[in-house]
């Protein structure tokens, strides 16, 4: 290999170009390609970090500016005169206002509890049905699978009025036939009205993420601890759920981010836009609006405020689980 | 490995445990009663009259409103508390139509926007009003309302009332004085203008002048955005003044969808989104009129709605614009922006291009304002009717609609007080008062729009096209065409 | 030493009875079978109710007419499905004649004799789909191969790259909207300049839109691929790397190897999720710009909910039909070329 290089770069200094005598080095000697490797590494990670995080930045941006001036949308730069969005106007109180103008932190407490809730349910019972489909073979489980697929094709809406109706207390009736069945307990306005529709709905990502990743572990592994005496739920829990440690971090965390900021649902289930109410984060954020003007300055404030916690903590606690899952597992 | 589960779990193995969940499960649990003791238990208490409204509306009336209707008659004894909904209009007409579709007896009474009040009453999601008011108040608001706010609250086909009419709302337009001064005129000029309507070739005439001799970076600041408010409002008060209509005039506006006719393929109304695409155009063209100057409304306007108007006017940056009496206190308030008071800021009706009598659609031509405003409805799930019913009839006393314009700037429905010392002075009811002439113009000469089930969808498509043309996508002739089809093809 | 065998031992043995011990000696001697519908019990019972019960209502609902406010509602069987297809319902969708305005007026266009809201409607959610999917899932896991090396900062990109799924979908729509809006934006500008957006009542303009909400959408949603992407990367035994190392493997032939293979069946979870999502697009086009200039299939059923509920719950099944179509090209693809 050495000899090669060696010779090719000898002879190429004079016949080829520059292009063409460093794509020869790169393809023959290795450090020069890990250096290649290295310095693509770093331009990716530029180019990821840039692009995720200046649209953020521009959050951040309206954060600070008032609104009056985000509305004027003037937003050259003091010297250059070129158009970039800078916090004119500085006005960190916008942070402080999002908490006058109405209780935004129980608005933000409301999302954590019903993300939290929802995710261990959703947990508990995707695993169950990932171990299932994951790892045993039964008949009708294509069929099956395909159903609880077929949950998530349909648009939300579709689901909506009818449980609207059971979740008011209204009688619960069959289809076409219309006979009435029993008067379900009046749910609205409570966290059961919401957190049911967020599990039914996330629930078919869930399985197919833990059944992908149950499916991976090896029989040999789950053979060997029941040969030692673990029940078949306990080699669940105690075995593959630690062995696909990220997958079931995943799941959690998907689940979790998208119950915290879902809308849909719950401003329909929770018949007024209020705290006590159950309303979520993003009821919150939206009643900095009146009939003409939006403050978006204060939506931009109040999202941040809301988004940079379970930022931190969905990081951290994905990096935790993974870890402590994996504790006793595959990777040491 | 084998050897780690062979002696069973040790409590160092970190993993789902069995502790982990029942220490989260308790958490969670602890959280949920925590909620509870937070929110405590919700309670109206029985008895209570509920109102809902915007959650801002009822920040701003919830001090004053109940007392205001104790002086006027209501019984001490009935409670009144709040029902707090989104600020968005159509959210709030959509959870209305959704909760009294199934069943629900709260809220028992609800604000209305003219806007979609006949969208509730089409679909029977009103009580009738004719039945549970007494004669007296329905003939007074017969005889002392202002006829077309009252008509926008009526069952077209029976002409029974619906819903009670409350404060009505009307566009008219707004210019800086101090551009106007800079262009030669003075405080005679201003007071003529309050209250006469003058021609769209006067006024664009006027606006070029005052961007000549001024630092206005722009003429006029309107609403063509794809929305509800352009074909309700700003748009179809433009078309109005030149004497069109969307379904022949003012007698069709409450339906019957499908016998009506579509006139939107007709001269005056290809005339009038020429005109406005000749105010916003860079020079003359084949879809532009002669006899209007070009460039002075801001191509921006396409994509305004009230409040990205608002700003760029409120700031100094345009003449002239049009919008609601809401723009009047936070214009003059702000320190920031150029308007002190009643001096630096002006209100004229809505200039006009054909006179009443040429108009080509009964009940149009000459000024015209967008009849805008709100009305209470009474849900006809209710428990509580005949104290709702007492609510209403507060509301329909002098009093009560004075006062209202003095705690929230809610204009009175009915024309006269338009007049009354309380209603002019500013010192009791803040600077709208300054504009009270300007406003009854405009009430006298309002359009409703054409509510009915289809209009929330012929809304759109009325923005969209309208708003294809002043941008310069497609000529006016073209858009009236594809227009007209696409209404008679809704109305069908 | 022996007190831990003593209490193991002792617990072992408490365990042998009781009612506990016997359920879980019923449960270890079901056949695979019966566990298995054992074990999924709680999903029926939770889909059922609030997935399939609904479904069955809105069912039932879309073969009325006139369900909403007074009049009774009128049984009309598939009536509103037909009259979809046939363009009987045409007029009830604003806008949606605009989208590509040469394109219906076109004989020889393939959706020529499909109703003119279905083909928009169509054209905009598959174009949407295909772009956003594509992007998102070659960007995803471009972001999952760098977070998946050990390296300082680690912590900070991870960060940095979920910060737009954590980001709540009406802000993200706010954010675009406001980047790009005449008032208040600074985007709009630069870009119209080369070329690629309208500088004029850009969030109006059908095309310029809905470039602004699929960049929007990939921003946001590649977060997710990589996430997910990130998680089959994790779970590739290390060990493999190392031993290709040895055996003398470049890097590429690496990941066509042995990374390729074992996370396919992450990313193909992944794209068929993300595909499913992709085709209900609504929240985003609503915010961002609006239902009449970027027509989707579930802004559809969104505009005529509180009108025409029936019409409303027949274009529901239609576009979960659609997405189901689509979703079984994708599983069969996956499952055929192993992507």
């Amino acid at each position: 290999m050495a000899t090669t290089t060696d010779q090719s770069s000898d002879s190429s200094d004079s016949d080829k170009g520059v292009l063409a005598q460093w794509t020869q080095g790169v393809i023959g000697d290795d450090e020069k390609r890990s250096r290649l490797y290295r310095a693509l590494f770093y331009v990716a990670c530029g180019f990821f970090l840039v692009t995720t995080l200046f649209p953020f930045y521009w959050l951040l941006v309206l954060a600070l500016t008032p609104n009056s001036q985000i509305l004027t949308g003037d937003w050259s730069l003091p010297v250059i005169g070129l158009e970039f969005p800078h916090p004119q106007g500085f006005n960190p109180q916008a942070f402080v206002e999002v908490f006058q103008q109405i209780p935004f932190h129980l608005y933000v407490f409301n999302s954590f509890v019903l993300a939290t809730i929802t995710t261990i349910i959703v947990l508990l019972v995707a695993s169950l049905a990932g171990y299932v489909f994951g790892r045993l073979e039964f008949p009708g489980k294509g069929p099956l699978m395909l159903a609880v697929l077929m949950v998530s094709y349909f648009p939300p809406a579709a689901f909506l009025i009818p449980l609207f109706d059971a979740f008011l207390g209204n009688a619960v009736v069959i289809p076409f036939l219309g006979i009435e069945l029993f008067q379900p307990p009046r749910l609205v306005n409570t966290p059961g009205s919401m957190i049911l529709p967020f599990s039914a709905l996330f629930m078919p990502l869930a399985i197919f993420i833990l059944t992908t990743f149950y499916a991976q572990i090896p029989d040999g592994l789950e053979d060997a601890a029941r040969v030692e005496g673990t029940t078949r739920l306990g080699a669940l829990f105690r075995v593959i759920m630690p062995l696909s440690a990220p997958g079931v971090a995943t799941a959690a965390v998907l689940t979790f981010i998208a119950v915290y900021n879902e809308y849909f649902f719950s401003s329909i289930m929770a018949l007024e836009n209020v705290p006590e109410n159950w309303s979520p984060l993003v009821g919150g954020i939206l009643s900095y609006q009146d009939q003409y003007t939006t403050d978006f300055n204060l939506m931009a404030a109040a999202s941040i405020v809301g988004v940079i916690p379970i930022l931190i903590l969905v990081v951290v606690a994905q990096e935790r689980i993974v870890s402590g899952l994996t504790a006793g597992g595959l990777k040491e | 490995m084998s050897d780690r589960y062979s002696r069973g779990r040790t409590n160092d193995e970190s993993s789902v445990s069995r502790r982990t969940f029942v220490a989260a499960a308790g958490a969670t649990g602890a959280t949920a009663s925590l909620a509870g003791c937070i929110y405590g238990d919700g309670d109206d208490g029985d008895g209570d009259v509920v109102i809902a409204m915007g959650s801002t509306t009822i920040d701003d009336v919830e001090d004053g409103m109940p007392d205001l209707l104790y002086e006027n008659g209501l019984d001490e004894d009935i409670e009144i508390s709040f029902s707090s909904q989104s600020d968005d209009t159509g959210d709030q007409r959509d959870t209305y139509s959704q909760l009294i579709e199934a069943g629900e007896s709260e809220p028992d009474l609800m604000m209305c926007d003219t806007g979609w009040t006949n969208v509730l009453i089409e679909n029977g999601y009103l009580a009738n009003l004719s039945e549970e008011l007494d004669d007296e108040t329905l003939e007074l608001i017969d005889e002392e309302y202002f006829e077309a706010f009252v008509d926008t609250a009526r069952d077209p086909e029976s002409g029974d009332l619906m819903a009670l009419p409350l404060f009505p709302d009307y566009g008219c337009l707004y210019y800086n004085k101090n551009y106007a001064r800079e262009a030669g005129y003075d405080d005679d000029d201003f007071e003529e203008w309050a209250t006469e309507p003058m021609s769209w070739e006067e006024w664009a005439e006027l606006t070029e002048e005052m961007l000549e001799a001024s630092d206005a970076e722009a003429g006029l600041a309107t609403q063509f955005d794809i929305y509800e408010g352009t074909s309700c409002c700003s748009f179809n008060e433009v078309m109005t003044s030149w004497g069109g209509a969307y379904f022949g005039g003012e007698e069709n506006l409450g339906g019957p969808v499908g016998d009506r006719p579509v006139t939107v393929d007709e001269e005056e109304f290809i005339d009038s989104l020429a005109m406005m695409r000749t105010f916003v155009a860079d020079e003359h063209d084949d879809d532009t009129l002669d006899e209007f100057p070009t460039g002075i409304a801001p191509t921006d306007i396409t994509s305004w709605d009230e409040e990205g108007a608002r700003e760029p006017f409120s700031s100094g940056q345009t003449a002239m614009l049009r919008n609601w009496p809401y723009i009047v206190p936070g214009t003059l308030d702000d320190d920031d922006y150029p308007f002190d008071d009643e001096n630096d800021l002006g209100a004229m009706p809505i200039p006009y291009a054909v006179e009443e009598d040429e108009a080509a659609q009964p009940g149009a031509g000459g000024t015209t304002s967008a009849q805008g405003g709100w009305h209470i409805g009474l849900n006809p799930n209710s428990e509580r009717t005949e104290e709702a019913v007492q609510v209403m009839q507060a509301m329909t006393e002098d009093d009560f609609n004075l006062g209202m314009l003095e705690v929230v700037a809610w204009l009175p429905p009915k024309p006269d007080l338009f007049d009354d010392e309380e209603a002019t002075d500013p010192d009791d009811v803040g600077p709208i008062g300054h504009y009270m002439e300007t406003l009854r113009v405009a009430g006298e000469n309002a359009m409703p729009r054409p509510v009915t089930e289809q209009w929330p969808s012929q809304a759109e498509i009325i923005a969209e096209q309208v708003n294809q043309a002043v941008a310069g996508d497609q000529s006016p002739e073209d858009t009236a065409a594809d227009l007209q089809d696409a209404l008679e093809d809704s109305e069908s | 030493m022996s007190t831990e065998q003593d209490s193991d031992t002792a617990a072992r043995e408490s365990r042998r009875s009781g009612p506990l011990v016997t359920v879980t000696r019923w449960l270890e001697n079901l056949g695979e079978t019966a566990f298995a519908y054992l074990l999924l019990t709680p999903v029926f019972v939770i889909l059922g109710a609030i997935a399939l019960y609904p479904l069955l209502r809105t069912f039932e609902l879309s073969m009325y007419i006139n369900v909403l406010g007074t009049g009774d509602p009128e049984f009309v069987g598939l009536q509103n499905y037909v009259d979809m297809f046939t363009g009987e319902r045409d007029p009830d969708f604003p806008g949606s004649t605009t989208f590509l305005p040469d394109v219906s007026t076109s004989s020889s266009f393939p959706f020529v004799h499909v109703s003119g809201w279905f083909r928009s409607a169509l054209i905009v959610t598959l174009v949407f789909t295909v772009v956003s999917v594509f992007f998102e899932t070659i960007i995803g896991f471009g972001q999952a191969l760098i977070l998946d090396q050990e390296f300082r900062g680690r912590r900070l990109v991870r960060v940095a790259i979920i910060i737009p799924w954590a980001v709540p979908l009406v802000i993200q729509g706010m954010i675009f909207y406001l980047m790009f809006h005449p008032s208040t934006g600074f985007l709009t500008e630069y870009l119209a300049n080369i070329g690629i957006l309208e500088p004029t009542n850009t969030l109006n303009d059908p095309l310029s839109a809905l470039i602004i909400v699929t960049v929007a959408d990939i921003w946001k949603t590649t977060a997710f691929m990589a996430l997910l992407i990130l998680a089959g990367l994790q779970s590739v035994d290390r060990s493999l790397y190392d031993v290709a190392k040895v055996a003398g493997a470049s890097r590429w032939q690496q990941f066509k190897l042995i990374t390729l293979p074992l996370v396919l069946p992450a990313v193909a979870i992944a794209v068929l999720f993300r595909t499913i999502d992709a085709m209900r697009v609504y929240g985003l086009i609503d915010i961002a710009s609006s239902c009449t200039v970027v027509p989707s299939l579930s802004c559809m059923v969104v505009e005529t909910f509180n009108t025409n509920r029936g019409l409303a719950s027949a274009i529901a099944f239609v576009t979960a039909g659609i997405i189901g179509i689509l979703a079984m090209i994708v599983i069969y693809r996956q499952y055929k070329e192993g992507f």
